[in-house]
């Protein structure tokens, strides 16, 4: 039975202390999302429960977790829809090259490398009821993963987002992040699909319902747009039935058999890209997701999150591992590949730092991981660690490699045949002149 | 004069834009095929190798002990027999080989520890959260050995084996019996 006193006391505290956390992370030059899920870890087993294990039970009873869980999940839906309004598929094409090789480098590098790791992994951290395909998977969805709200903030603090590293990184995780959350989804078919109806027919009615999006519900939703610019505002009536359209795609891949986050993601992405209308979207429905629901999620994940397993010689190395292949395959393969295309070695090694932040999307994944079982509670709790520490370094890095001069000094570079041709044909219009 | 030299100059530039976009496509190809192609060719040979891997019995879950049978038994077990019977449920979080064992009574965790899986053979151990306080001997902590062999397939999971009271050498062993009722582990939800 639903306790209110009990979960209005939860709901409180996590706010405060979410806050306070968030608030200390900032003065340390971090992301106040990298304090939030500190602070969600602190509230869970690891510490609290560690610490004073009574008051952890008096705090957060087992049976009270159910109703924060769902506030929480609630929360992510808008999130995830959030997310997908923020990717702007322009934003790649625009960038060419670059950002086609980068992207998908900064993809293949971190997944071949978590799926070798796996092969190390598995036979220690997971058991017989996962598939060895579903763990692999599941591990280089996880760690290709980029924190693209976490990313754009950063970007956008640092006044970055204009320039040439920031919009390539912005374009780069979008495409990481629908990559990331395509391979999720087929993992989720995969371990479902042997409880319910087979591969084939659930990712048949996802490439339909995928289709009905893109071609017949993204035409309708410009009707939203249109709106915002005859009138500057969006009525309560269409914010409604904008909601309303996020839970029914939600509901319709839950449906499918798959999640109901990517229905939120996808109605998210089918959304109008102007910027304006973007920009009100975001305000209107950040308020609440942002300060009340999300830190829920950080609780329930920090809830879930127990460090204490994570014991014993072979279990750290095997966390270290993990936080090494992650680094190494997301930052340097995004450096190499950027580094490839011209871009200059500290840019390179910049949007390298920006791609390995993981976040909260990195927590999104992970939960989705846990709850279809294809990893372990020890596993989640090293995997967290690791979007943990990801996150932590991404400012301290960029600082280091690609301090504001540097980005401030963005030019295009010799090394750039594009830019010679266009530094030459401004030499020979000079000359003309 | 300057207007031919710099039509010259402009196809010049034209040349030169044509060459350097031709190399740069090229540049792009093969760096597509080395950064991108060759590893997703590595990923499915890494994928099959993954196949023939095994990870060890899944035992996760909750698991019904069958303590009626022997109620009377485990009553003899000193100090620690008093959570064993009845309606008490062994849950196990598994990692791998590493198993976090649970006694619970209902919501209520009677005895926490902690085992390991080799192929089907559980051993683990586990400690009382209270003791009863008349009873002297319990002062000094002392621990359930659990050693047990799992049967059946998947969700249908059985585990035989005994339970013993650790530095008594005067206890004899109860054995015991428990069923798998569910695979997911009463401490995640």
């Amino acid at each position: 039975m639903l306790d209110l006193f009990t979960l209005v006391m939860q709901i409180a505290l996590i706010l405060a202390v979410c806050r306070v956390v968030g608030a200390l992370f900032q003065k340390i030059h971090q992301p106040k999302v990298v304090g939030e899920m500190f602070a969600g870890i602190m509230l869970g087993p690891s510490l609290l429960g560690w610490i004073a294990p009574q008051a952890s039970v008096y705090l957060f009873p087992p049976s009270s977790l159910v109703f924060l869980d769902v506030l929480s999940q609630v929360g992510i839906i808008v999130f995830m829809f959030l997310v997908g309004l923020g990717i702007n598929s322009k934003e790649l094409k625009e960038q060419g090259h670059a950002a086609v090789l980068t992207s998908h480098v900064s993809i293949t590098a971190p997944f071949v490398l978590a799926v070798l790791l796996s092969l190390y992994l598995y036979p220690r951290l997971s058991d017989d009821s996962v598939a060895f395909t579903s763990f692999a998977l599941f591990m280089g969805a996880a760690m290709s993963i980029t924190a693209f709200p976490v990313l754009a903030r950063i970007l956008a603090e640092r006044n970055m987002l204009d320039s040439r590293l920031g919009t390539l990184a912005v374009a780069c995780a979008a495409v990481d992040d629908v990559t990331g959350w395509c391979i999720l989804a087929y993992i989720v078919v995969l371990t479902r699909a042997a409880h319910t109806a087979s591969v084939t027919v659930t990712l048949g009615g996802l490439a339909a319902f995928a289709l009905i999006m893109t071609y017949g519900v993204r035409y309708l939703l410009r009707g939203f747009e249109k709106s915002y610019r005859n009138r500057g505002t969006i009525s309560e009536d269409l914010m409604a039935l904008m909601l309303l359209l996020v839970l029914t795609s939600a509901l319709c891949t839950q449906l499918l058999g798959v999640h109901l986050l990517f229905g939120a993601f996808l109605m998210g992405a089918m959304m109008p890209k102007e910027r304006h209308f973007v920009r009100y979207l975001q305000d209107r429905f950040e308020t609440i997701t942002v300060t009340l629901l999300l830190p829920l999620f950080f609780a329930t994940t920090g809830l879930r999150t127990n460090i204490g397993l994570v014991k014993g010689r072979e279990m750290w190395v095997c966390c270290g591992l993990i936080i090494v292949v992650a680094t190494v395959g997301k930052l340097g393969g995004s450096t190499l590949a950027s580094w490839f295309t011209g871009m200059p070695l500290r840019e390179a090694a910049g949007l390298g730092a920006l791609m390995n932040a993981r976040g909260l999307m990195e927590l999104v994944i992970l939960s989705i991981g846990l709850d279809i079982k294809v990893i372990s509670p020890t596993l989640f709790s090293m995997m967290v660690l690791m979007a943990l520490v990801t996150t932590v370094m991404t400012i301290p890095l960029l600082e280091m490699v690609c301090p504001e001069p540097v980005i401030r000094g963005t030019m295009p570079t010799i090394s750039d045949p594009d830019s010679k041709a266009r530094l030459g044909e401004k030499a020979i219009d000079g000359a003309a002149a | 004069m300057l207007s031919a030299q710099v039509s010259d100059l402009r196809k010049q530039n034209e040349i030169y834009k044509t060459k350097s976009m031709y190399r740069k496509n090229l540049k792009f190809v093969m760096a597509y095929l080395i950064l991108v192609g060759v590893p997703i060719v590595g990923l499915a040979a890494i994928l099959r190798a993954g196949r023939t891997l095994a990870a060890p019995v899944s035992v996760a879950g909750v698991w019904k002990v069958d303590g009626h049978a022997n109620a009377a038994a485990f009553d003899t077990l000193p100090c620690v027999g008093r959570f064993l019977p009845g309606s008490t449920s062994l849950s196990i979080m598994q990692s791998g080989r590493n198993l976090t064992l649970s006694f619970n009574d209902g919501s209520k965790v009677t005895a926490f520890g902690s085992g390991l899986i080799d192929r089907r053979a559980i051993k683990g151990s586990l400690a009382a959260n209270q003791y009863p306080e008349h009873e002297i001997a319990c002062r000094s902590e002392r621990r359930v050995m659990l050693s047990a062999i799992v049967d059946g397939e998947s969700l249908h999971r059985s585990m035989s084996g005994t339970m013993a009271v650790d530095g008594c050498s005067s206890c004899l062993p109860v054995e015991f019996r428990a069923v798998r009722t569910s695979s997911v582990s009463q401490e995640l939800r």
